[in-house]
């Protein structure tokens, strides 16, 4: 059994210019946190709306009832719901309805909506990229307790580079935008510090440093074995033994061939017709990056601010997104009808479960360290910036958490938060992580410090 | 007369946090229970006589890992390179505790630095194996047409000793291996590359190794094992193939056959530069780096300056302690800067000066010696004004290895006065911490004492008659060991100092220390308390005091396993 609770991982450094591609080189220099528990982080943004109670089209995502869910009723009464598609994962999940997003959006309704998604803050306010969050998201904040200061949570989009509104979800600091990465080749190369060497050169790399680990390790616990050595010398001889077999477990900690194979495929990420691949490439390289200890904390915006992509459902390409949403082909008031359009847009919500469920069966496949799977080490999160499609509100979004950060959550209900504050959602997947206060009382002050505080009634296990 | 005086001391210096010592009394060298210095107060003054302390074997890790200064010296010597390689720049920086940052006991091997060492290990590998040229460089310089005498040789000057048969038969499987890696060299050239690459990742390249033991209180060092920790000291890198071959053959445990490596080992340029990086780190030189001033305040400074003061200390070191022979005595005496245009204009020297450092002879009495030099005084300086405290903590420390406690938690800022009442630093100063304050055991009798000799110097090093315009004094005194000694300013200070014990001492440690690689030991006192006294007595040269530290009878030995 490894004792992760010593590792140390690092991040790129940089500027080392070396002829082999290097591991351990692109490892950051800030030691993580001391954590009792590893615990992971990952939300993932659509944009547009669903189709759900309040909105045009009636109630097509969420259970029929609130309180406890099964997977039974999740495929029986609720089967046509879109959450229906999570029903493998019923126990472990926890719906979280009408959460309210508290500050205006007078300029544009996404624009003014993503940044305090994360935030609970106000914005700068505009149009288009103009607003800006007045305050640092939740991932960073996580990212400072559970990777240790210094290191960046990990920031995906699936999505174009330009856009009306670029990606603005992931906030390092006031007006601070966290800069996304399209790219999950890219991520995959900084995260590994592999070079652009054939798989079978990366393998004999691997093999080749093993023979020379196993011979060094032999001579350490020779050395550190010798009833000459002080305590000292032991105890740094064996810091040195516990460094070189976190580093071989780095070198093993391969993502699976395939998933390897599929991230090395996507050349051109930014493309339509490609957007539901990276966002499951992404999922793949976060599971990844949260069983090897590499990152705690991920996001993901799938889609542009008002996510035009047409998405590619049942071989179909439908409409801009943004014009299912919007019910007409335009992305303003005036346009020619989409006759079907709420179908369509719960046909997308569907998608876009069935993308999240990738991301649970992905952290479902790795074990935990501390028994079960990593998703129960974990609180994977699937919300939206708006509510409805039309009218585009934000009192009422949802948030589909799974994962209970290691026994912290109570899974398995949907929770009505009544239009209460998103600050109280963020709260809670704070203290989900294990983080805490000062005097070790549960976290109810993140955000804007004019929101009401607190934590999401009943989601929590003991608060 | 003379318990009269001693309970006066100790009276005075119990206030320092407590302690019952004299400044220079920590280590119960000169400066303390065994001090040499004459009573201050003069009539029946009974002379004290120095109790000669044993010298004892060293104690101490058996496992020191190199500093990086020392791992990249031996990569250097290691390929046969002219210069080093720079691959340790990209190393975490080390912390120790002490001066040093060669204290090997206080160094581990974390999970970023075990990254570090494979990335160079590969790296170096690489580039010993390049052709056969390097090879024949890595092997020290005869390439043995043998494979298994190749990693024979690879192996004894990696480990700095012979392979044991279990880990040369280790070596020659991962030999074998070599080219199913490097497909695109020759086997030969292949399977020494992933030898090297194991042997530079091994526990016995990091870190110095000494496994002898023995019941007695004395246990001599194998000859592999004393190579190791004088070419470790004097080199801050490996032995060469001289010294190996004479730790191979056994000749080095013969005392003449030592001296004599000794001898033509000050005498090469590694000792040099060792000696250069320990005044570098005594001085902390790195830390001009850091240095910055108003040049609305100080035009004199530059962003420039910093290299300035930084070429002026080592050219000076060069000039005095190594071309030049001298020891500390001439360090802190030698009236001669070493300047360009840039530290010219900050000392306010006469004539035309450029780009190149020219050797100036200091001859109006304002100058002379390492501690009145820009660096020391700018860094130990606030933005705007001189720092007489921490001037004197440096002096205490660096050059008296007086025993000051840390400071006190909450140190409260050097109250600004009354405007109305124009005071120099030393007056605000004095009143804050002088006698009668709570600063007084420390400050009055030890720290203020050094610090304001250099009260002629600004904040940028310049020399001024004025403070606040009202006139600089820079008199003081300072309890050596036990005698008063009474000087004006920072010239004299530091030539009464240059004939002090204290001093001698001191450095006399600090470069037991250095050459030891490892932090301070109160079983060093014998050892320190014979240098130190030949050191003054003698008038010895920098490389005297590292024959007589190297050649000594706790250099070759460590503490036995009582």
């Amino acid at each position: 059994m490894i004792d992760w609770s010593r590792r140390k991982f690092l991040k790129g450094i940089g500027g080392v210019t070396l002829a082999l591609p290097l591991f351990e080189s692109l490892l950051s220099r800030e030691a993580r946190a001391q954590v009792t528990r590893h615990r992971f982080l990952m939300v993932m943004r659509a944009g547009n709306g669903i189709v759900q109670e309040g909105g045009d089209g009636g109630e097509r995502f969420w259970p029929s009832a609130t309180g406890a869910i099964s997977a039974a009723t999740m495929r029986g009464a609720d089967a046509t719901r879109a959450t229906s598609v999570l029903a493998d994962y019923a126990e472990k999940l926890l719906f979280i309805k009408k959460v309210r997003l508290p500050f205006a959006r007078n300029s544009c309704g996404h624009s003014e909506a993503i940044p305090q998604v994360l935030t609970a803050q106000n914005h700068t306010g505009g149009s288009g990229n103009a607003a800006l969050a007045l305050g640092r998201s939740v991932d960073w904040h996580l990212s400072d307790a559970l990777n240790g200061p210094g290191q960046a949570p990990l920031c995906f989009m699936a999505g174009p580079t330009s856009a009306y509104i670029t990606n603005a979800l992931s906030w390092s600091g006031p007006q601070q935008r966290a800069a996304a990465d399209r790219s999950p080749r890219t991520v995959f190369m900084r995260l590994t510090g592999l070079s652009t060497a054939p798989a079978e050169v990366q393998r004999l790399i691997a093999e080749r440093r093993k023979s020379v680990n196993d011979l060094v390790r032999g001579q350490l616990t020779t050395l550190k074995n010798d009833p000459r050595m002080s305590t000292k010398d032991k105890q740094r001889l064996d810091q040195h033994l516990t460094a070189v077999r976190d580093m071989e477990v780095q070198m093993t900690c391969d993502l699976p061939m395939d998933q390897a194979t599929a991230v090395n495929a996507i050349t051109a990420p930014e493309g339509n017709d490609v957007r539901a691949d990276v966002a499951r490439r992404f999922m793949d390289l976060a599971a990844w990056a949260f069983n090897c200890r590499l990152n705690h904390v991920a996001t993901m915006q799938i889609g542009h601010g008002n996510d035009a992509t047409q998405y590619i459902i049942d071989g179909q390409k439908l409409p801009s997104f943004h014009f299912i949403s919007h019910r007409i082909y335009s992305d303003g008031s005036e346009g020619e009808a989409i006759p079907d359009a709420v179908d369509l847009h719960a046909k997308v919500d569907k998608f876009q479960m069935t993308l999240f469920k990738h991301l649970l069966d992905r952290l479902s496949s790795y074990p935990s360290a501390y028994g079960g799977t990593l998703l129960d080490d974990s609180v994977a999160v699937w919300t939206n910036d708006l509510g409805s499609g039309p009218p585009h509100d934000a009192s009422n979004t949802p948030w589909v958490l799974a994962g209970s950060g290691g026994g912290q959550l109570n899974t398995g209900r949907v929770i009505d938060h009544n239009r209460k504050n998103v600050n109280q959602v963020l709260n809670t997947l704070i203290n989900a992580m294990g983080v805490r206060k000062g005097d070790g009382s549960p976290v109810d002050d993140f955000g804007d410090a004019s929101l009401a505080k607190g934590n999401v009634t009943g989601a929590l296990v003991g608060v | 007369m003379r318990l009269a005086m001693l309970s006066a001391l100790t009276g005075l210096l119990v206030a320092c946090e407590g302690r019952v010592v004299a400044p220079g009394g920590g280590d119960g060298t000169a400066a303390g229970i065994g001090g040499t210095g004459a009573g201050a107060g003069g009539g029946d003054e009974i002379t004290p006589v120095e109790v000669i302390l044993p010298e004892l074997p060293f104690a101490g890790s058996r496992a020191p890992r190199l500093s990086h200064v020392e791992y990249e010296n031996t990569a250097r010597d290691l390929l046969g390179s002219a210069t080093t390689l720079g691959l340790s720049s990209a190393f975490t920086p080390d912390t120790t505790s002490s001066t040093f940052t060669n204290n090997g006991a206080d160094l581990v091997v974390t999970a970023t630095q075990w990254g570090d060492y494979q990335t160079a290990a590969e790296e170096l590998a690489r580039r010993a194996t390049l052709n056969t040229a390097a090879l024949t460089a890595a092997a020290g310089g005869t390439l043995p047409a043998d494979d298994a005498a190749l990693v024979a040789a690879l192996g004894r000057r990696a480990f700095r000793r012979a392979l044991t048969n279990e880990e040369q038969a280790s070596l020659m499987t991962l030999f074998g291996r070599g080219p199913t890696y490097y497909s695109t060299q020759t086997a030969r050239l292949a399977g020494a590359r992933l030898v090297l690459e194991a042997l530079l990742q091994s526990p016995h390249f990091l870190y110095r190794v000494e496994l002898s033991s023995g019941a007695g209180p004395n246990v001599s060092l194998n000859a592999y094992e004393l190579a190791n920790r004088l070419s470790y000291g004097l080199w801050q890198s490996m032995p060469d193939t001289a010294l190996l071959a004479a730790a191979a053959d056994g000749s080095l445990l013969d005392a003449a056959a030592y001296s004599a490596q000794v001898t033509r080992m000050l005498g090469d340029a590694r000792t040099g530069a060792s000696i250069q990086v320990f005044h570098a780190q005594l001085l902390d030189q790195a830390k001009y780096a850091d240095i910055t001033r108003s040049t609305t305040l100080f035009p004199e400074f530059s962003v420039e300056l910093r290299e300035s003061m930084r070429q002026e200390q080592v050219r000076f070191i060069d000039a005095v302690a190594i071309a030049g022979n001298g020891g500390i005595r001439q360090l802190l005496t030698e009236k001669a800067a070493y300047v360009d245009r840039r530290l010219a204009a900050v000392y306010g020297l006469p004539g035309t000066f450029n780009d190149t450092y020219q050797r100036v002879a200091l001859t109006d009495g304002k100058r002379g010696g390492l501690l009145t030099q820009v660096g020391f005084l700018a860094l130990n300086a606030s933005s705007t004004e001189s720092d007489p405290i921490h001037r004197g903590v440096f002096v205490n420390h660096k050059v008296l290895c007086a025993p000051l406690p840390a400071p006190p938690n909450m140190v409260p800022p050097l109250p600004r006065g009354d405007p109305n009442v124009p005071k120099t630093l030393r007056q605000r100063i004095t009143e804050f911490t002088g006698a009668g304050t709570c600063g007084a055991g420390c400050h009055s009798t030890m720290i203020n004492p050094a610090g304001f000799a250099f009260e002629h110097y600004d904040a940028l090093g310049r020399w001024r008659d004025t403070d606040n315009n009202l006139p600089v004094d820079a008199r003081d005194s300072y309890v050596f060991g036990r005698e008063r000694k009474s000087y004006n300013g920072g010239v004299e200070m530091q030539n009464v100092m240059a004939e002090d014990r204290m001093t001698h001492d001191c450095y006399a440690r600090h470069w037991l220390e250095f050459l030891a690689g490892r932090g301070y030991a109160p079983s060093d006192k014998g050892l320190i308390q014979r240098v130190g006294k030949s050191s003054l007595a003698d008038d010895l040269a920098v490389r005297d005091v590292l024959r007589t530290l190297v050649e000594s009878e706790p250099f070759k030995t460590r503490a036995g396993d009582m």
